[in-house]
């Protein structure tokens, strides 16, 4: 139809033309299976292809079985409002459960929207109920002052005449309905807005995927910030109108008012948190932080499994039903709306509060490292959109600032401090500038680990490349920065080999190869967390972790070792009198910062605690290398039998991220089917070198769990990866034992990866060899 | 490990002689066919409607088995007069980085015949096909809870590359499998860069004045 001819001729974007001669001579000239079609007719495009009547695709498939909620209402099936503070207890509850559907990933209108009572019908059914009981006390309330100027102070006069000393007191004419009609009408009106608050949050972080929260309301009404004055002010009411009632005696209301209280007071407590959190450079962070410390000590009163003694009545559940935006949701093919089970509900309940009081902690962040270690932690809680998009918020406000007070540059410039760049080369401008342009590759870092687990691998396939960009970028400001703070010295160029090494260090590429590993071993470790491996490749994935790790290891090591040899110099130039006296006192100058500049690094327990995990991951993994090559040596891993690819391709498309990279170099395939050649190595002696390995990780776990200023969180993660060295180092003697032995006949051997303590964040498999 | 892995034939036979034109490989009473017309997509979108939980029109069967009838393979039981018993449903083209990409969207095997190696059959003459046509990779997607389905495509040699966060309508993740074809460098858009590279260079190379013509004048 692109190019047709005739009446239609070809069709303006948006203008409507009757194609129908067109089609139906083309159709005279289709073959069978012939099909018309617009040029470049996609996947896509027939993916989105809907199939009227068909049950899998048209949502409206089932018509006659479909009931809006005009109907429902008209028929009593649901009742407006609420019958008693109880049912208004229990659907508080649920539809919290739905609002962390919501936040899961759910569409709006089968989850928050799933509540009839939230619906715009249901709601503008109690307004006439609310609105004279609501100006009412309006009406009663001390007038909020306009900020009055000096001169106005001055000459104040006496307050207006309302009487704002007597509580507020209902009449005879408020009947019980009007009072629950009022209550529910505000609960609900404030779980909308702050749902509007929510998705503000999350859009203005921006980093959600698809996957991760869906941004359809299909016109459904949701809140603004703008609205939060208002809406709290409608929960006061509220509040007070549930005071009244309770105090006025009646029957209704005797003896659950509190928990409805504690409901308003929730969504109050949450619609100023995020309220605040939203204000700019942060400045609501630490008053958010109060909030939701009063919010956690309220999951067990308000979060739904506190409704677990109340037995619903069918019509207070006929009230949830995703199926009443059949009609909105028809343009989309069906899905599976929440699962809606409580006692889930109730953990991510707790969590989310525990995440978002987890986030509020982390403004307190001072430095680059620690930023990265607390997000790292964060993320293996895997929070909610929502909590991560305020984080997002908060590492990049609208200052440009992290948290409104850091300048990413100079946090750059302390972690090269803190890696061990002496002061007289972060003094120079090249040191400055290599800050500089490492500011958008260290926040995408951040950015990228506020992302959901399995996007976190796929990113930093990503940024890798970016980070091959800054090693280049080191070098050259190394060279520059060098040359400026050493003029005495002769050019790089014309340095003799021994010079160089004794005068040089690629600090800067040091530090950027330090930062590249983290995100590699990242990487390797997700691969895991995500069960991505096959068990063929394990080997090769040990075989590169563990090369990893000693790469970071001897790349702080040369720094360190470069400073100590450095400041040797210096101080024999400090003493050596043949040299003029402004050089001397230069080396001294240099000695002092330099001496400082080491005994930081000694004791900056953050990079202490990085060093010791990583070496006891890697006798870990230098161990598990050394059993699965014996178990594949023992015939117990018998290798497939495959057609197409081989190992190389394997190998070389698996690691393809690393490839990239100057530094670390990319080992090649060739390297690693040496070291792992099996003919090299007896059966016995590789079980037993595995044992070594492992219990050499076990002994320094050992000491590392009893070591002081050991969090919590770091005590929870080594002793999980005691456990997995001690299972493996049992199944290696296990296979010690079995090695010499025939297989029975018959016999499958095979190996198998388990991850026994994943809840513990912990995803080091225990290898396990079955027959 | 090194070497640890054997590269054979497995697999379907290859077609007799005299076999149509249509079949491209057998095993036991198994015949597998390319895709021959219309007359067959009801059983195929009937075969596989019944096992996908994702719902397709048949416009997405069309635009797969019309675009490429090779890469559509059925599988017939001659012991039981010649009926449908499996289908497998591919494409092949450029990804967004240029990789020569096959693409396998659907496979269906009749319950009644399962663990007949009928799967891993259609499987293997997919990818043989696809390897004929210069694909670089094998992909599809498949639920992560789909154990079966992982043992055969695994068995085959493919690998988990990534996870796909509730990808399904259900709500449940996916794993992308791969199976690697050929080696990074070999692959199209490796080698489409590499040329780029080269007739740059030989394009700079050629602009530059020759060494000579300074000491000439």
């Amino acid at each position: 139809m692109d190019g047709g001819e005739g009446e239609g001729g070809e069709g303006e974007r948006g203008r409507w033309q009757d194609a129908t001669a067109e089609v139906g001579a083309l159709c005279e000239a289709l073959g069978l299976g012939g099909m018309v079609m617009r040029e470049g007719f996609t996947l896509q495009e027939s993916m989105n292809a809907l199939e009227l009547m068909s049950p899998k695709m048209d949502t409206g498939m089932n018509a006659d079985a479909y009931e809006d909620l005009a109907h429902r209402l008209a028929k009593g099936k649901i009742r407006v409002p609420v019958e008693s503070l109880e049912e208004l207890d229990w659907v508080a509850a649920q539809v919290l459960i739905r609002e962390l559907a919501w936040h899961d990933g759910h569409l709006l209108a089968a989850s928050v929207y799933a509540c009839a009572h939230l619906c715009p019908q249901t709601q503008s059914l109690l307004k006439p109920f609310v609105r004279d009981l609501f100006k009412r006390w309006q009406d009663q309330q001390p007038d909020t002052p306009a900020p009055a100027s000096k001169s106005e102070k001055r000459s104040a006069t006496a307050n207006t005449a309302k009487d704002t000393s007597q509580p507020f007191a209902l009449l005879e004419d408020d009947t019980d309905e009007v009072v629950l009609a009022s209550v529910s009408f505000v609960l609900f009106t404030s779980i909308i807005k702050s749902c509007g608050v929510a998705r503000l949050c999350i859009r203005r972080g921006d980093i959600y995927e698809e996957e991760d929260w869906s941004s359809q309301t299909f016109g459904l009404p949701l809140g603004e910030n703008s609205d939060v004055p208002g809406t709290l002010e409608m929960i006061n009411f509220a509040q007070d109108v549930l005071r009244a009632a309770q105090a006025s005696g009646r029957k209704a209301f005797a003896g659950k008012c509190e928990r409805i209280a504690q409901h308003l007071l929730f969504r109050a407590l949450y619609l100023q948190a995020l309220h605040e959190m939203l204000r700019p450079n942060i400045e609501g962070w630490s008053t958010a932080e109060k909030l939701w410390a009063q919010m956690a000590e309220l999951v067990p009163v308000v979060g739904p499994a506190s409704v677990s003694d109340i037995e619903p009545q069918e019509r207070w559940k006929a009230a949830f039903d995703a199926d009443i935006h059949r009609k909105l949701l028809a343009s989309a093919p069906p899905r599976a709306g929440p699962t809606c089970e409580t006692a889930p509900a109730q953990l991510a309940f707790a969590n989310f509060i525990a995440d978002m009081q987890t986030a509020c902690a982390l403004r307190n962040t001072d430095t680059l490292f620690a930023m990265y270690n607390a997000l790292m932690r964060f993320s293996r809680r895997t929070p909610s959109i929502v909590v991560r998009s305020l984080v997002m918020l908060m590492l990049y406000c609208e200052n440009e600032l992290a948290m409104g007070r850091i300048a990413y540059e100079g946090w750059i410039m302390d972690d090269l401090q803190a890696y061990g760049v002496p002061v007289h080369l972060r003094e120079t401008e090249e040191c400055r500038n290599y800050a500089k342009f490492a500011v958008k590759h260290m926040y995408d870092v951040l950015r990228m680990l506020l992302a959901n687990r399995a996007r976190q691998r796929r990113n930093i396939a990503n940024l890798l490349p970016d980070w091959a960009a800054m090693q280049q970028e080191a070098e050259l400001y190394d060279h520059m920065a060098f040359v400026k703070a050493n003029p005495s010295l002769p050019r790089l160029e014309d340095m003799t080999r021994e010079q160089l090494r004794e005068n040089m260090h690629f600090y800067m590429g040091s530090w950027a190869t330090e930062w590249t590993i983290r995100l590699m071993l990242h990487h390797l470790t997700l691969g895991f967390e995500l069960d991505l491996y096959n068990i063929n490749e394990y080997a090769a994935v040990f075989w590169y972790g563990q090369d990893l790790m000693a790469r970071f290891l001897a790349n702080r090591d040369e720094t360190t070792k470069f400073n100590m040899e450095l400041l040797n110099r210096l101080t024999r130039s400090a003493e050596d009198s043949s040299l003029p006296k402004k050089a001397q006192r230069s080396a001294a100058a240099r000695c002092v910062g330099l001496r400082k500049l080491i005994g930081e690094q000694k004791t900056n327990i953050a990079l202490v605690k990085e060093r010791l995990c990583v070496e006891v991951e890697r006798l870990c993994l230098d161990g598990l290398l050394r059993f699965v090559i014996g178990l594949a040596k023992a015939g117990r891993f018998p290798p497939p039998q495959l057609e197409f690819g081989s190992d190389k391709i394997r190998y070389n498309h698996r690691f393809t991220p690393y490839s990239y990279l100057a530094m670390p170099r990319f080992l090649p395939y060739e390297s690693f089917a040496q070291v792992t050649n099996m003919e090299n190595y007896e059966t016995r002696q590789l079980l037993e070198n595995a044992a070594l390995f492992l219990e050499k990780a076990r002994s320094l776990l050992a000491s590392a769990m009893k070591a002081p200023n050991m969090t919590d969180v770091e005590k929870a993660y080594f002793k999980a990866l005691f456990k997995v060295v001690i299972s493996n180092n049992v199944n290696v003697t296990r296979a010690l034992e079995s090695v010499d032995k025939p297989l029975p006949e018959g016999a499958r051997p095979h190996v198998e990866a388990q991850f026994p303590s994943a809840k513990d964040s912990c995803f080091f498999p225990v290898i396990v060899s079955k027959e | 490990m090194a070497a640890a892995t054997k590269t054979v034939a497995l697999g379907p036979e290859p077609a007799r002689a005299d076999d149509g034109p249509r079949t491209v490989g057998r095993r036991g009473s198994i015949r597998y066919d390319y895709f021959k017309d219309e007359s067959e997509l009801g059983s195929i979108i009937a075969m596989i409607d019944k096992d996908l939980s994702e719902p397709y029109s048949i416009y997405t069967y069309r635009y797969f088995i019309r675009g490429w009838p090779k890469l559509c393979i059925i599988a017939y039981d001659e012991d039981q007069e010649d009926k449908m018993v499996g289908v497998i449903v591919c494409k092949a083209d450029h990804s967004r980085r240029q990789r020569y990409r096959g693409y396998i969207a659907m496979l269906a095997v009749d319950t009644t015949l399962r663990r007949k190696r009928i799967g891993s059959s259609l499987v293997t003459l997919a990818i043989r096909e696809m390897v004929a046509i210069g694909c670089d990779e094998a992909v599809l997607e498949t639920e992560i809870t789909n154990k079966a389905a992982m043992r055969l495509y695994e068995n085959l040699g493919f690998y988990r590359d990534k996870r796909l966060c509730k990808y399904y309508l259900n709500g449940v993740d996916a794993f992308r499998l791969k199976l690697w074809l050929k080696d990074v460098s070999d692959c199209s858009d490796v080698v489409a860069a590499r040329k780029q590279q080269e007739e740059a260079a030989a394009v700079l190379a050629a602009s530059r004045p020759s060494a000579g013509a300074g000491a000439q004048t």
